[in-house]
């Protein structure tokens, strides 16, 4: 195996490195409270890094073609595991999101959200939307995607179902998919945003609390303790940064009612601790690294290849700036991690793979592999 | 194919742009949020910490001059609810009602219409308090106030002054001295969990509260009560509207007593010997007197023209009467019979230009400085603003005010050898732990008069108790100077100086050779038939007189002890056993021994205790009792030693079951494991100590000296 983009590696673990840092600094007070042990989320932390990285070189090793082949089953898996979620999953939040596996509770949603990328990128290279048309080029790939966001839907987790529905769109227009064609389905997408405000309480409140408080530009004080709470928190926390933060640390709102400060809120502590300066410096990170797997994804010579870089570029891509947007008030309030940062289990491991994945992608792009490939196509 | 492979460039050219468009629009909302609106959310993150809680420090004490408590705190309790939190709010509020003897439907009628929070009683004493402790009601909340106490009651109360239900001076002393004694309130940060529950960080953002500073008054506790009650008999019964009476060292310029009579009570309690002027009457003859004889102007038996009937004018448009009619006086005898026509002559020859020069350069007419809020100035116009009968008047006290502290001050210099001293309240200031912040030493201002008038003056002011006016000072045995004022009220109603509406007063010192105290008694419209200054003001300062000499430790005692000399002496107390007592008990019975309770660790019931019991401490020393270790999961963490002492380390750490290695000695600079680790330890606990902060506090450092035997003989000997 020729060498890949190093760039790739290097920003995934940097981001996943102040992750690191940020939730230590986020979550030691959380910890001595709920466990006595400023650590606790630390070590935990810790130990996923360390299995994300075994699965980041796991990822990077595996061929193109075994994964091109296995595509299928990987999605078939994931569903059934989702299925499984309804029966014997682990309530949490008012969502049922975890599956209890001996001593680890994994998401199949961040299982299933890969699996659907590749699945895309199988299916959508056999069938190139292109050329099959709207009913059997473009309808298909988006239909096993909705399929998919059903199920997680079902938990409910509507950010993570509507994210992956976003991946799914998007790829199938990567694939080539006629402008005219895509219209239909963001139609049918806005429809269903619409069917589940109405249906979903818990969200319906999130959506007029957000919109409230573009109402009141931002400034005023949304509802104490409800669901504008933590958006407000956020923002108090963020803003009161200023250019270079209270300092690594220093977080005064860590000891308020920041609730997910060390998971989806993560960024509004980066932003109180270390400034414009160190948000900045976040956001270059991300920008950078969403680059580096778009550059992959173009210069892939085999669709499949290209679509699954470009797939898994837009899935980190969509869900970091929803995270931020969310964390700045720009978005209503979601539960959605930011990639590589954020605490959690699952959503790491998933996304060091997918960095894995890209990085191997790219060594695929080698110019030297290239002229072997073209070599080997003319001996054959 | 190559057409295909431009368009698959194209469109992750448009996916990554709108990638980096999303995380472009993130970049400039938060540079409005953190550059732009920085201040506005900065704001917003100050008020966010009103989350925390205060934590009240220790109002300080006030003592007496001889280290005696004159003001300090004890702990009551508090009972606030949150009936929002409450599983049966109405059947809480009956039980609550039961308990605290109040009306039940009140309370309920209370606890519906504030179910965020509300005070059910401030101020209860423990027992019911540990009543509802018991109870476990969930959002109902006890917590532990302050009240201030008075020993003196009320004999003080209106120097002292007084404080509000927040601890805080409103008037007197609590007022003025209230920036030190207040101290800085520490906080803790409070968290609230899924529950809605409040949590105090063990190791979360708090500061510790500054206890407020001790001060150590220039009052002297003895002499404070002694005036008073005399002060309060006289005013009963001569029916008198009011009597004020201030006492001084005449050499340091201490005020040593301050008593008003009646007591108003709080908020309308005044003390007048700072706060109100009068018009002094005779007592402001000493003026012209001294000045006279500084200057020159007349000898001691000089004689003067006065009138055989006992009327005469002065000076044009001022005739004035005399009490003890004689033709002639001497000096001497016009200073003993207090003749207004001689005086008022005095006056004449001296001039106003130099009337008013030793009126000024004895501070009148202008405020002392004292610490005290609301002193008076008194009222002396300028030399321009006078009439032509304006001199003579003022030489013998009228159309001037003065307050009684002024006209001690004055006496005092006279007392003294003609110093002006500045009035002395606070003598010391030392922090909680006993350091001392600040100590106020005596300060002459100026010199007024020679030794030379001032002994002579004391001469003739002792023959005014002797032979003259003040007969009524008199006391056998000691020699007494001083003079009498007796001044018609001007009253306002009728716009003239009212008849029979008199202000009699008394300015003495004592011993005369030798002046240890000046005090000027002040009566205000007796009623009773009397109103001659030397019937009504000089009985007061005699028996304060008699009573000082008296007491064996007193000023005009056996000479052993001198006020001035007195230090704030240190009286032992033998530090009770507090062991397996709980924690209101042992701090029941150190305010009982007049100590100061500190606890440490947490639990229901005492441990072990620092200083040991037997041992002879300072009173008001601070007694630190080490609490059991709860069962619970706060108990099963290291606690945090850092700044303590070794041996206090060590006692906490045992507390917790918790072997120390320690490196170094004297103040615990460093623990591994840090407090908070979960216990039990695997190991010991080693503390790095440095010298630097060892010793400190007094307990610490009277620990060697006290053998057993010696405390027992410094407790038979103190008080």
């Amino acid at each position: 195996m020729s060498r890949g983009d190093r760039w790739l590696l290097a920003l995934a673990l940097a981001l996943t490195a102040v992750g690191l840092i940020m939730v230590y600094s986020s979550s030691a007070i959380l910890g001595i409270t709920r466990y006595q042990d400023p650590n606790h989320f630390l070590t935990q932390q810790l130990l996923r890094v360390a299995l994300g990285f075994a699965m980041l070189l796991i990822a990077a090793r595996v061929r193109l073609r075994a994964l091109e082949r296995w595509a299928p089953v990987v999605l078939g898996v994931a569903a059934c595991l989702l299925a499984m979620l309804e029966v014997a999953g682990h309530v949490s939040h008012g969502a049922q999101r975890w599956l209890k596996v001996g001593f680890f509770s994994i998401q199949p949603t961040d299982l299933a959200r890969l699996a659907t990328v590749v699945f895309l990128a199988w299916w959508l290279k056999r069938r190139p939307p292109a050329e099959l048309g709207f009913v059997r080029g473009v309808l298909p790939p988006l239909g096993i995607t909705a399929v998919v966001s059903g199920l997680i839907l079902l938990q409910p987790n509507l950010s993570s179902a509507a994210l992956l529905g976003m991946t799914g769109f998007a790829m199938v227009f990567l694939a080539g998919a006629r402008l005219r064609h895509l219209a239909v389905p963001v139609a049918a997408g806005a429809a269903a945003v619409a069917v589940a405000l109405i249906t979903h309480p818990y969200m319906m409140e999130r959506f007029t609390t957000f919109t409230a408080s573009w109402g009141q530009a931002g400034s005023g004080m949304p509802d104490a303790r409800g669901a504008g709470w933590q958006l407000d928190q956020s923002l108090i926390a963020i803003g009161s940064g200023g250019w270079f933060g209270r300092g690594l640390g220093c977080w005064l709102q860590k000891y308020l009612f920041l609730p997910e400060a060390h998971t989806d809120f993560i960024f509004s502590i980066l932003g109180e601790e270390l400034g414009f300066a160190g948000a900045t410096g976040l956001l270059a990170l991300i920008a950078l690294l969403l680059w580096r797997g778009m550059r992959a994804a173009a210069r892939a010579r085999d669709p499949f290849a290209h679509l699954l870089a470009a797939g898994l570029t837009l899935q980190i891509g969509l869900y970091a700036v929803v995270n931020l947007f969310v964390a700045t008030g720009l978005a209503p309030t979601t539960g959605l991690p930011l990639p590589f940062v954020s605490y959690g289990g699952s959503a790491l491991l998933a996304n060091l793979a997918a960095a894995g994945v890209l990085y191997r992608i790219s060594a695929g792009n080698d110019e030297r592999e290239a002229l072997t490939q073209q070599r080997w196509g003319r001996a054959s | 194919m190559a057409n295909h492979r431009e368009m698959r460039k194209s469109r992750v050219l448009v996916a990554a742009a709108g990638l980096l468009f999303g995380l472009l629009v993130v970049w400039g909302r938060v540079g409005w949020l953190q550059i732009v609106r920085h201040g506005y959310y900065a704001g917003r993150a100050e008020l966010n910490q009103e989350q925390r809680v205060l934590l009240r420090p220790a109002r300080g004490r006030l003592l007496a001059r001889d280290g005696r408590v004159l003001a300090r705190d004890v702990l009551t309790y508090s009972v606030s609810a949150a009936p929002k939190e409450m599983v049966e709010p109405r059947a809480t509020a009956r039980a609550l009602a039961t308990l605290l003897h109040e009306d039940a439907r009140k309370m309920e009628r209370a606890f519906a219409s504030r179910p965020r929070f509300l005070w059910v009683k401030r101020r209860i004493s423990p027992e019911i308090a540990e009543k509802i402790a018991a109870r476990h009601d969930r959002g109902v909340y006890l917590s532990t106030e302050v009240q201030r106490v008075y020993p003196l009651g009320d004999a003080a109360a209106e120097v002292l002054g007084r404080t509000d239900l927040d601890d805080q001076g409103v008037d007197g002393l609590e007022l003025q001295l209230d920036d030190a004694l207040r101290g800085h309130p520490g906080w803790a940060t409070l968290f609230r969990d899924g529950a809605g529950r409040s949590h105090a960080l063990p190791r979360g953002l708090r500061r510790a509260p500054e206890d407020g500073d001790h001060v150590t008054l220039t009052i002297d506790a003895d002499l404070q009560c002694i005036v008073a009650s005399h002060l309060a008999a006289a005013v009963d019964s001569l029916k008198a509207v009011r009597g004020f009476a201030i006492f001084m060292d005449p050499r340091t310029g201490e005020v040593l007593a301050s008593a008003v009579y009646p007591h108003l009570g709080p908020g309308r309690g005044r003390n007048w010997n700072f706060t109100d002027q009068y018009e002094p009457g005779s007592t402001y003859k000493v003026v012209v007197a001294g000045a006279a004889l500084e200057e020159g102007v007349v000898s001691p038996d000089q004689v003067f023209q006065a009138a055989a009937n006992g009327v005469c004018q002065v000076a044009p448009g001022a005739i004035f009467h005399d009490t003890h009619k004689a033709a002639e006086f001497r000096f001497r005898d016009a200073v003993r019979w207090s003749s207004n026509i001689v005086m008022g002559k005095v006056g004449c020859l001296l001039g106003a230009q130099r009337l008013y020069r030793y009126a000024t350069a004895l501070g009148f007419g202008s405020i002392t400085g004292v610490s005290f809020p609301g002193e008076a100035g008194g009222k002396l116009r300028s030399p321009e603003h006078w009439s032509a009968r304006s001199t003579p008047t003022i030489a013998i006290g009228h159309e001037v005010s003065v307050t009684p502290l002024q006209l001690t001050l004055a006496y005092a210099s006279v007392a003294n050898g003609g110093v002006m001293m500045r009035p002395m309240l606070v003598r010391e200031v030392r922090d909680a732990s006993g350091r001392v912040v600040r100590r106020e030493q005596p300060e002459a201002s100026h010199r007024v008069f020679s030794e030379h008038t001032t002994s002579l003056l004391r001469e003739m002011l002792t023959a005014v108790v002797d032979s003259g006016t003040a007969k009524a000072a008199r006391v056998a045995g000691l020699a007494i100077a001083g003079k009498t004022g007796t001044a018609q009220k001007y009253d306002a109603a009728i716009g003239t100086y009212g008849r029979g509406l008199y202000l009699s007063s008394f300015v003495g010192f004592v011993p005369a050779g030798d002046p240890r105290i000046v005090g000027v008694v002040v009566i205000d419209e007796p009623h009773s038939g009397k109103y001659y200054g030397g019937e009504c003001a000089a009985p007061v300062f005699r028996e304060v007189a008699t009573d000082l000499w008296r007491l064996p430790n007193g000023p005009l005692g056996s000479g052993v002890m001198q006020i001035a000399s007195r230090p704030p002496a240190p009286a032992p107390v033998i530090v009770p056993d507090l062991r397996l007592l709980p924690r209101v008990a042992a701090e029941q019975r150190l305010a009982a021994y007049a100590l100061h309770a500190r606890f440490a660790g947490a639990g229901p019931r005492v441990l072990a205790q620092e200083p040991a019991a037997g041992v002879a401490v300072e009173r008001g020393a601070a007694v630190t009792a080490f609490l059991a270790a709860r069962a619970d999961s706060a108990g099963t963490m290291l606690p945090d030693v850092v700044g303590r002492s070794v041996r206090e380390a060590v006692r906490m750490l045992s507390a917790y079951a918790v072997t120390a290695e320690i490196v170094g000695h004297g103040t615990v600079v460093r623990q591994i494991p840090v407090a908070g680790t979960r216990l039990p330890l695997a190991g010991h606990c080693v503390l790095t100590c440095a010298p630097g902060r060892a010793g400190e506090g007094p307990v610490a450092g009277l620990l060697p000296a006290a053998a057993p035997g010696a405390a027992a003989a410094g407790s038979a000997g103190g008080r």
